[in-house]
């Protein structure tokens, strides 16, 4: 063996252990960061020398130098992110929202109260114009507050869209920055023989887990050492070096809500994709949306319908103080019934596909306030069927057409009259959605506090002067108010059968007034009969004399009546919505429960997901991660291995020069 | 197993953050007393807690209502009173005025002060409350009830209407009761019938009121005084009852002949024809299976043509009697309906009326004696409503207690929901302070310990 041999050795192992110090260095450079994988220089010895004594070892060298990394553990921390993420988002708007319904100022509960309490106000005195103008301004305060919590919602879904365009932006620079790197590892590898080029994909795959962040992402890796990234069904997202585009851009169908489209290169199509993301912030914001936001604005759209609806049937059947049949109370987009013959009507609460070619316009009434959902639907005509889906259940029920088909009527469904102005084109769609606009468009319709319709329209009574007997009239019932006679006074005179001619030889009652069937003569008088016209019930009983007279007539001056307004205070707690079992209250209470339930859950998946991707990241660090104190330990080890590589130099210059020495003398 | 330093870092710091967000939640709960902060802190309980505030708000408003029913239940009571004290002193003048010891002047004196009391009554029955709204117009609040015109009829312009205030989910009171059934529907006479004599009436016979007995049977009935069937003016008179179609009831062997032909009989004498004996002060008989009691005092007038003489006889042989013309009468007619007021005037116009001869007397005395059952009737019917008002009072009384009792339970209920345990919270909340301090001592221990401090 040469001297020369033992110094090259020698200096084997200063390179090596100079390159192995500087990866150490470099570990501790990057402890904190975000992505790095620990390096570690895979060593061997050198070939050796054959000699015919046996093999001479020719010192160390290093292999590579290569990442500490689990491809495995990796994508179980991205999907965890994804989770997390996707919880944390939703949490975030969920608990605006949560925080928002149930506040004792800004929530809609204290209105609500305070309107009928106002009612129950005039109830105790009905002639107070002040406690008219207090219930006025309390109905205002009411519909003010719907106006703010709906434009609050709007305002939540401008935030929902400003998100999913940062968001699609984000998503955008990111699957670039990943093709560029892709593109810059095919180079690197290039120039380094196919050495892997570490910090390279490092970089890489932390853009990776930042777009997992953001979406739910899936991989699928080259053989060049580039991958390629997918999205949403398998949509690529990043193909090696080509980065593809996701667009933000407004629901065609639904303007106020934006949605994410996919620019697909090989069919040159550009389509939705917002219901297949899943996960990370644009799946969480898109849920949220979904789950929350919408049935907010939906369960608040129809307890307002709710509310003006079913107190304007009321207040209409209710006299005011000038003696008119009360008008409407709220104004509310809103159609009576259709009756046959009625011409179609403008477009309401829905709209046509923008796809569709018939050019038929939709209108739906909403008069059955009690089976009023808070879903929204669509409307598909396939030929032959009316094909209703539930855009929230999927359920699917076909139509029952009343008439048409100009304009065609169906059965009442879901509390909605659906009408079409004809009979669609094969496949045109439509969209309904009842309740969507319905906190922002009720306003109050009155001012003037002589205008609520407190008492009401009929008075009965007898004849005070000439009444012997002891029969009794009911009050007057009204089933018909839009009876033309209904406000006619009437009188009902008894005969008792000895007063009469015969044949007859039972007691008679005369109906006499103006009225469709009206006068009515010699009705058999039975105790406790029901007798209707003109649109009213009374109820006669008791035991009449002969000639005794009882009285029907418009509650005119009734002004301290307060049976209408006591109709209408009992709306607060009458079961008028949601199957006819809840109240108004119960109906706010649901969406309060609906909200807090799923910002609940919410809470507690965020919970559970960040301590799975803690364990997940925990588990990938245990791998890759920098630990200092075991830098340090390599650190000494190596130093000191170095300093004895120097020393191997350092003996073979020292038998080298013995040897010089020798041969000098 | 390897833990990353960055890991070991990160550990620790989302120990704290964590702690440092539990407290931050605990310390919101503390500083405003609420358990729920939020719907989603506990959905079913913020649910429950809107609902009960609801419920109480609800039973808050039931308060202001009964206070409101008490207070026109309280004002209409005090005008009740006023009506009740009234009807009192005009009975009492009634009961003065009736007494034979008075002159035309003294009654005059009567009637004067029967006027202003009359005025009275009209002045409360137009009560208002403080909203200028009239307690007894029924649903016409806003309109005058009574008043009375020049010829002294009084009208009544409100209705039957009274309005109910609700005072719990399930109870309602009447906050009033109206005009109408407070002072105008009350029925003359005993309440079922009433006692009138003839305006034709010479005779001294004063009717009592008279009672139901068994079952009324409803009718105009007539009760008329004929002479003796003896012919002897010195026996006692006799007289007969008609229903309202001019059929003969009593005696019970003329049922269902017709009036004249009865009187052709008794005139002619025809044996059958004979009327009831007339006693004065008894029971005028054949009336109880009508359902009627009445009785008859003095001496009733019979009148023929020519006029028969008490002290002379008309002998049977004398054959019939002169023509009869229609002796005093009664009529028993079923009681109708009579305001107070018309009561009181009716009384008022009988204390003007001529009372200087013995029938003129006798009619003064029964128009009295109707007007004093009238009149207690309508004392009947105040004090009916004030009990009625008593009652309902007593009602209103219980259901504050009731409701304010069913408040402190709900209040109870909905701070058990959404209050918070102080002690729980604070304990709670030393706790996390403790976890905190721990999390941030560990921090810093454990980032002092490196190896390379000691290389």
């Amino acid at each position: 063996m040469s001297t020369g041999d033992m110094l090259k050795t020698g200096i084997s192992g200063l390179q090596v252990f100079r390159r192995t110090l500087s990866t150490i260095g470099h570990n501790i450079s990057n402890v904190n960061t975000d992505g790095y994988s620990r390096q570690v220089v895979d060593l061997a010895s050198r070939y050796p020398t054959p000699s015919g004594d046996g093999f001479i070892g020719n010192g160390v060298r290093s292999v590579t130098t290569k990442r500490l990394f689990d491809e495995h553990a990796a994508e179980q921390v991205r999907s965890r992110t994804t989770t997390s993420e996707f919880f944390a988002e939703y949490f975030e708007f969920s608990s605006q929202v949560d925080n928002l319904v149930a506040d004792p100022d800004a929530g809609l509960t204290p209105a609500i109260e305070e309107f009928f309490d106002s009612l129950q106000e005039i109830a105790d005195d009905p002639t107070s114009i002040p406690a008219r103008n207090v219930m006025i301004t309390n109905a205002e305060t009411l519909v003010a507050r719907f106006d703010t919590m709906d434009s609050w919602f709007s305002d939540l879904q401008g935030a929902v869209n400003d998100k999913i365009v940062n968001e699609v932006t984000v998503v955008n620079q990111l699957a670039n920055s990943i093709a560029s790197l892709n593109n810059d590892i095919i180079v690197a590898v290039g120039i380094g023989g196919n050495q892997p080029p570490n910090d390279l994909l490092d970089k890489r795959d932390h853009l990776i887990d930042e777009l997992s962040k953001h979406l739910n992402v899936s991989l699928n890796e080259n053989r060049n050492g580039t991958v390629n990234v997918y999205v949403g069904n398998g949509q690529s997202l990043v193909l090696s070096t080509r980065a593809m585009q996701l667009a933000a851009q407004r629901n065609p169908e639904d303007p106020t809500n934006f949605e994410i489209a996919y620019y697909d290169p090989s069919s040159g199509t550009s389509s939705s994709i917002s219901d297949m993301l899943s996960g990370g912030d644009l799946g969480g914001v898109l849920a949220f949306r979904e789950e929350v936001l919408m049935p907010s604005i939906n369960h608040l759209g129809r307890l307002a319908i709710g509310i003006a609806t079913e107190f304007n049937t009321q207040h209409n059947k209710g006299l005011d103080l000038t003696n008119n049949l009360g008008g409407d109370f709220f104004n509310v987009p809103y159609l009576p019934s259709w009756t046959v013959g009625d011409p179609p009507v403008a477009e309401l609460h829905a709209t046509e596909s923008i796809n569709n070619t018939g050019g038929d316009t939709i209108a739906v009434r909403l008069n059955d306030i009690k089976n009023l959902t808070t879903d929204e639907y669509e409307l598909t005509y396939d030929g032959a069927n009316y094909v209703l889906r539930n855009l929230e259940t999927n359920q699917l029920d076909t139509l029952v057409v009343a008439s048409g088909p100009i304009p065609t009527r169906f059965n009442t469904i879901y509390g909605m009259d659906i009408e079409l102005s004809d009979t669609p084109d094969v496949n045109d769609t439509f969209f309904l959605r009842p309740n969507r606009q319905g906190a922002r468009d009720i306003s109050v319709a009155i001012t003037d506090p002589n205008l609520i319709a407190t008492a009401h329209p009929l008075r009965t009574g007898m004849d005070i002067s000439s009444n012997s007997g002891f029969g009794t009239i009911s009050e007057a019932t009204i089933n018909d108010y839009a009876n033309p006679d209904l406000m006619n006074s009437v009188t009902i005179t008894f005969r008792n059968s000895l007063g009469l001619a015969a044949p007859a030889l039972a007691d008679v009652i005369d109906f006499n007034g103006v009225g469709v069937g009206l006068p009515a003569l010699a009705v058999p008088y039975v105790p406790g009969a029901t007798h209707s016209y003109n649109g009213w019930d009374i109820v006669l009983d008791g035991a009449p004399e002969d000639n005794d007279v009882f009285l029907l007539e418009a509650n005119i001056n009734g002004v301290s009546d307060n049976r209408n307004v006591l109709a209408l205070a009992d709306l607060q707690t009458a079961g008028t919505m949601i199957g006819g079992n809840a109240s108004f209250h119960d109906a706010y209470s649901d969406m309060v429960v609906l909200v807090g339930n799923l910002t609940h859950q919410a809470d507690l998946s965020y919970e559970a997901q960040s301590a799975l991707l803690s364990q997940a990241v925990t588990l990938k660090d245990n791998l890759s991660g920098v630990n200092l104190d075991e830098e340090a330990a390599n650190l000494l080890t190596y130093q000191q291995a170095y300093a004895a590589a120097a020393q191997v130099i350092a003996a073979a210059d020292e038998i080298f020069q013995t040897l010089l020495n020798a041969v000098r003398r | 197993m390897r833990i990353s330093t960055s890991m070991l870092t990160k550990i620790s710091l989302d120990a704290m953050l964590n702690q440092q967000a539990a407290l931050s939640n605990t310390q919101l709960q503390v500083t405003t007393g609420q358990r729920i902060i939020s719907p989603s802190d506990d959905p079913y309980g913020s649910s429950r807690s809107l609902d009960l505030q609801e419920s109480i708000s609800l039973n808050e408003q039931y308060q202001v209502n009964a206070g409101y029913a008490k207070n026109r239940l309280n004002l209409e009571e005090s005008s009740l009173t006023g009506v009740g004290n009234a009807i009192q002193r005009v009975r009492e003048l009634m009961v003065v005025a009736n007494n034979d010891s008075q002159t035309p002047e003294s009654r005059g004196f009567i009637r004067e002060e029967i006027n202003q009391l009359l005025d009275q009554v009209l002045a409360l029955s137009n009560s208002t409350d403080s909203n200028g709204e009239y307690i007894f117009a029924g649903y016409q609040g806003k309109t005058k009830p009574f008043a009375v015109d020049g010829a002294g009829n009084y009208s009544y312009f409100g209705d039957k209407g009274s309005r109910l205030l609700k005072m719990s989910s399930s109870t309602s009171v009447a906050m009033g009761d109206s005009g109408e059934g407070t002072f105008l529907t009350i029925k003359n006479g005993n309440g079922t019938f009433q006692t009138r004599d003839h305006t034709t009436n010479t005779g001294t016979a004063i009717v009592d009121p008279g009672t139901v007995y068994g079952t009324y049977v409803p009718d105009n009935y007539q009760v008329k005084f004929i002479p003796p069937a003896t012919g002897d003016l010195r026996d006692p008179l006799e007289y007969y009852v008609l229903d309202g179609q001019g059929d003969v009831i009593v005696p019970a062997a003329y049922v269902g002949s017709a009036e004249g032909a009865y009187l052709t009989d008794v005139q002619n004498r025809v044996p059958a024809s004979a009327g009831v004996q007339y006693q004065e002060g008894a029971v005028i008989q054949g009336l109880d299976t009508l359902g009627i009691k009445i009785s008859i005092a003095g001496k009733p007038a019979i009148s023929t043509t020519p006029v028969l003489s008490e002290t002379s006889m008309w002998p049977v042989a004398n054959g019939p009697y002169p023509a009869l013309t229609g002796g005093d009468g009664f009529d028993i007619n079923p009681s109708k309906f009579q305001s107070l007021f018309a009561t009181v005037k009716s009384f008022s116009d009988t204390l003007a009326s001529n009372q200087g001869s013995e029938t003129e007397l006798t009619k003064f005395h029964n128009s009295v004696n109707r007007s004093l059952i009238d009149l207690d009737q309508a004392m009947g019917r105040v004090l009916d409503v004030r009990s009625r008002i008593g009652a309902r009072l007593n009602t209103v009384d219980k259901q504050i207690e009731i409701n304010e009792s069913f408040s402190l339970q709900m209040n109870e209920t909905l701070s058990s929901i959404q209050d918070l345990d102080y002690a729980e919270a604070i304990t709670r909340m030393n706790l996390q302070l403790t976890g905190l301090q721990a999390a941030q001592n560990a921090y810093t221990k454990i980032q002092d310990l490196s190896l390379f401090n000691y290389i």
